[in-house]
Order: structure tokens, then sequence, then C-alpha cells
């Protein structure tokens, strides 16, 4: 006769340890990339609005302002009415001061959160990250859901992690089929004229890189990268 | 409010409803949440769940439905929720805190083996992975089960194999079934889920 509280007892105990190992390198990069590119968005749209609201301040400025990182700058330290700039009421002025004092917390935030993705992939994935830079390898980690997966997958399928949705409809619909996923916004393939060769280059290295890089081998990424960089010359 | 086909899930004007043993209260299932519901909302005539069953839970996630197959067998049944991401496994673990006859499983529901020593005496398994090998693993854990017991099987036609049509799969996978065991009901789950089908077996 099996004791069901017993059994209750060591399922949930077996629960609780499996639970407390599951923060693993590969969930935090992964919860890393997913935070800053939540981010990224939200701080471009935060952005978009408040330049919506400093345009009645300062709109020659505005028009020309290329780069809306610097927007919350601007307001903060050199707020200035303009020619056709409208004076605002004290409330309002104090509400843009705010918003732009929030939206730099979360610019610097972001800095904060790239500086710790970019050390933790390189402490993760030393060779992998060397040579697909920070962001690459965080997307194609989470596609790949470990480094474990990373590393036994062949390097056509790198090639393609990331293009997903394309794949699935060039399956259903005949459409087109991908060439490249994530790694299309890698400097060496978008940057190169034959950029199928490039990808193909780069996933053949990264495929290796994600088995040094699992099987904690030596650091040979720089070498590989040479050797792409001589070959697409 | 009326019990529906047997299951102990209850009709009350639109809403159906289990029956919290622990708390007495009975809790709103929706058939868009839930395949089990989606499947009962369209008339299966039969889950084989029923009061102090034993059901074996594969693919649990955050413990939505697999709460109320809670509810249905009540006190004296147990479920065995089985889930492979720690990520979802959490609200599950939490949930199998608050109520005993819920035991977690952190395993992959592909290896049967590496589980089967933390369960007793299985009447049903209730599968809902939506992965590649689904009918496989279907299968293989339906070899838990005692003989006459139920497999109930939610498939995503698009997991298993993106490039057929639904009703292609759907045909297959019945084939697939019946060599194996008996298959007693089916049931396509739109509008609730789009492409995915219902089955429900009996153990040869
Ligand atoms: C569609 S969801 C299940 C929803 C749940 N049945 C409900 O109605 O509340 C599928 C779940 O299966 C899990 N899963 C996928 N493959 C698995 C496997 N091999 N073993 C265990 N769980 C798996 C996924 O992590 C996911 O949580």
């Amino acid at each position: 006769m099996v004791d069901i509280d017993l059994l209750k007892k060591s399922n949930m105990d077996d629960a609780r340890v499996k639970l407390r190992k599951g923060l693993t390198d590969d969930l935090l990069v992964i919860n890393a990339i997913n935070t800053l590119e939540d981010l990224d968005v939200q701080i471009n749209s935060l952005s978009m609005r408040l330049k919506d609201w400093y345009g009645f301040v300062n709109p020659e400025l505005v028009r020309d302002l290329k780069d809306y990182s610097v927007l919350s700058k601007v307001v903060l330290e050199g707020f200035e009415v303009s020619e056709f700039g409208v004076v605002l009421g004290k409330k309002e002025k104090d509400l843009l001061l705010n918003y732009a004092g929030v939206l730099k917390s979360l610019l610097s935030f972001k800095n904060y959160l790239e500086d710790y993705l970019k050390n933790i992939c390189e402490k993760h994935m030393p060779n992998f990250s060397y040579l697909a830079g920070f962001r690459i390898t965080a997307k194609l980690l989470r596609e790949a859901r470990s480094l474990k997966r990373l590393a036994t997958m062949q390097s056509s399928t790198i090639q393609l992690l990331g293009a997903e949705k394309a794949l699935f409809r060039h399956i259903k619909t005949g459409a087109k089929n991908p060439k490249y996923g994530y790694i299309l916004s890698h400097e060496l393939v978008k940057n190169s004229r034959d950029k199928g060769k490039a990808a193909r280059l780069l996933s053949d290295k990264l495929s290796l890189c994600a088995r040094l890089d699992y099987f904690m081998g030596d650091f040979k990424a720089s070498e590989y990268e040479a050797e792409i960089m001589a070959k697409l010359k | 409010m009326i019990e529906i086909n047997k299951t102990r899930i209850y009709k009350k004007g639109g809403d159906l409803l289990t029956k919290n043993p622990y708390t007495k209260k009975y809790e709103k299932i929706d058939p868009r949440h839930s395949k089990l519901a989606a499947a009962v909302k369209k008339g299966l005539s039969q889950t084989g769940i029923k009061e102090n069953s034993r059901v074996l839970y594969l693919g649990a996630s955050h413990g939505y439905t697999p709460g109320h197959v809670s509810n249905i067998v009540g006190k004296g049944g147990l479920v065995f929720c089985v889930e492979n991401s720690v990520v979802v496994a959490r609200d599950l673990v939490l949930l199998c805190k608050e109520k005993s006859n819920m035991h977690p499983l952190i395993f992959s529901a592909d290896k049967p083996g590496d589980y089967k020593d933390r369960l007793v005496g299985v009447d049903v398994v209730y599968q809902d992975v939506a992965q590649k090998n689904q009918v496989g693993i279907f299968l293989k854990n339906l070899g838990l089960v005692k003989k006459g017991g139920f497999g109930l099987l939610a498939l995503k036609a698009r997991s298993y194999d993106v490039s057929k049509k639904p009703g292609v799969v759907f045909k297959e996978v019945l084939k697939e079934l019946e060599k194996e065991t008996n298959v007693v009901d089916f049931k396509l789950l739109d509008p609730y889920e789009k492409d995915h089908a219902f089955y429900v077996v009996k153990k040869k």
C-alpha cells in the first residue's frame, strides 16, 4: 500500500528542488533579452509622445531632432521656448520635466540592462557572443531555448533561427522560402555583397562556437572571425 | 444547474462550472482556455474522469485545466501533473500546494520511465502537450494505465505536421490510435480552438 501523503511530500520536494535549479544562465539571458526588447519599444513610444509635447515649446528643435534618445536631456537641461514656441503654464512645464525624468531613468536602466546582458553572454557563451554580438546571441539562444539545444543544431538551422514565421508561410502557402533569420542583422552579413555566402560562413562558425561553449572548450572565436573575413574578401 | 453527460462538469446559464471540494465553491471553466471544457461543450459523450479517479495529466502548464480536473475527481482522487517547463511550472507547484489531490511532476512526458515511480494506479491519461510526436508520447503513457482505462488526447494539427491540412492529420491520427486502442469519441474543438481535435480512447 502506497502512503499517498508521503508520495505527495516526495513529489512536492522534487518539484521544489527543480524550481530552485531552474534559474539557469540560459533563462537569465532569455529574460534579459525579452526585457531589453520590451524596453526598446516602450522607450521609443514614450519618446515619440514626449516629442509631441515638447514640440509645442520648441518646434524648430523637435523637427530637426534625429536621435530621440537625447530628447529627455534636452527637456531637462535645455528647456527653451523658441520663436514659434508656446510658453507653457507652470503645471504643464512641471509635467514635461517629470515625464523627461522618467524617460531618462528608463534610458539609464536600458544601459544597465545591456551591460548585464553583455556580461552574462560573455560568461555563458564566450565564443558565440564574441562572434555574433550579444543581442544576436541572446535572440538565437531564445529561439533554441537552451545552449544545449543550440549546440546540437546544424548550422543550416542556426542560419534560419528567427525566420520561423516566414518558414511556416513557405510550407503552408508556398511563399518564397526564407534564407536567413536573426543573423541577417549581423554586420558581416548585412554589409556583404554575397549575403548567402556570408550567412553560410557565419552560421558554420557559430555552430562550432556553440559546441565549444557548451563543452567549455577553448576560445577560438577570434580565429573564426578572421577566417570568415578572409573568405569574404 | 445541470450536470453534462455525467462529467461532473455543470452548466448554469451560459457558464460551465466544476465544484472545488476544498472550498465547496463552484468555479467557472472557460472553453476558450480549456480544451476539456471545449470538448464537453461540443457534446463529448464521456471523459472517463469520475469522482475518485486518478488522472495522469501531461502538459499541465500553469494548472488551469488540471485545477478543474482536481475538482472533478474530488478529495478521493488524484491528479499527477506533468510539465517540463520550469517557468510555467511555478504556478502549477503553488496550486499543488493548495490542493492536496494534485501532485506536481516536473518531467518530460516523453520519458514516462522517469516518473512512473512517482504515480499510483492511474485510471486516465489526459494529454495536451502540442508537440511534434504527440501521438507517440500519448501511447507511451497509456502504458501506465490499467486495462480498460481511458486516454484523452487534445491534438493540435499544426504541431503534429504543419505541412498537412488539419483534416488529413486528424484522420491519420485516428488510424494510428485505432491500431492500439478503441477510439470511443472524437470532437473538433472549433470555434473554441482552431485546428484542434479531441480524442477519447479506451485501453485494449
Ligand atoms: C497547450 S499547453 C497546456 C494547457 C493546459 N493543458 C490547460 O488546459 O490548462 C501545453 C503545455 O505542454 C508543455 N509541454 C510541451 N512538451 C512537453 C513535454 N514533453 N513534457 C511535458 N510537458 C510538455 C508546455 O510547456 C505547455 O505548458
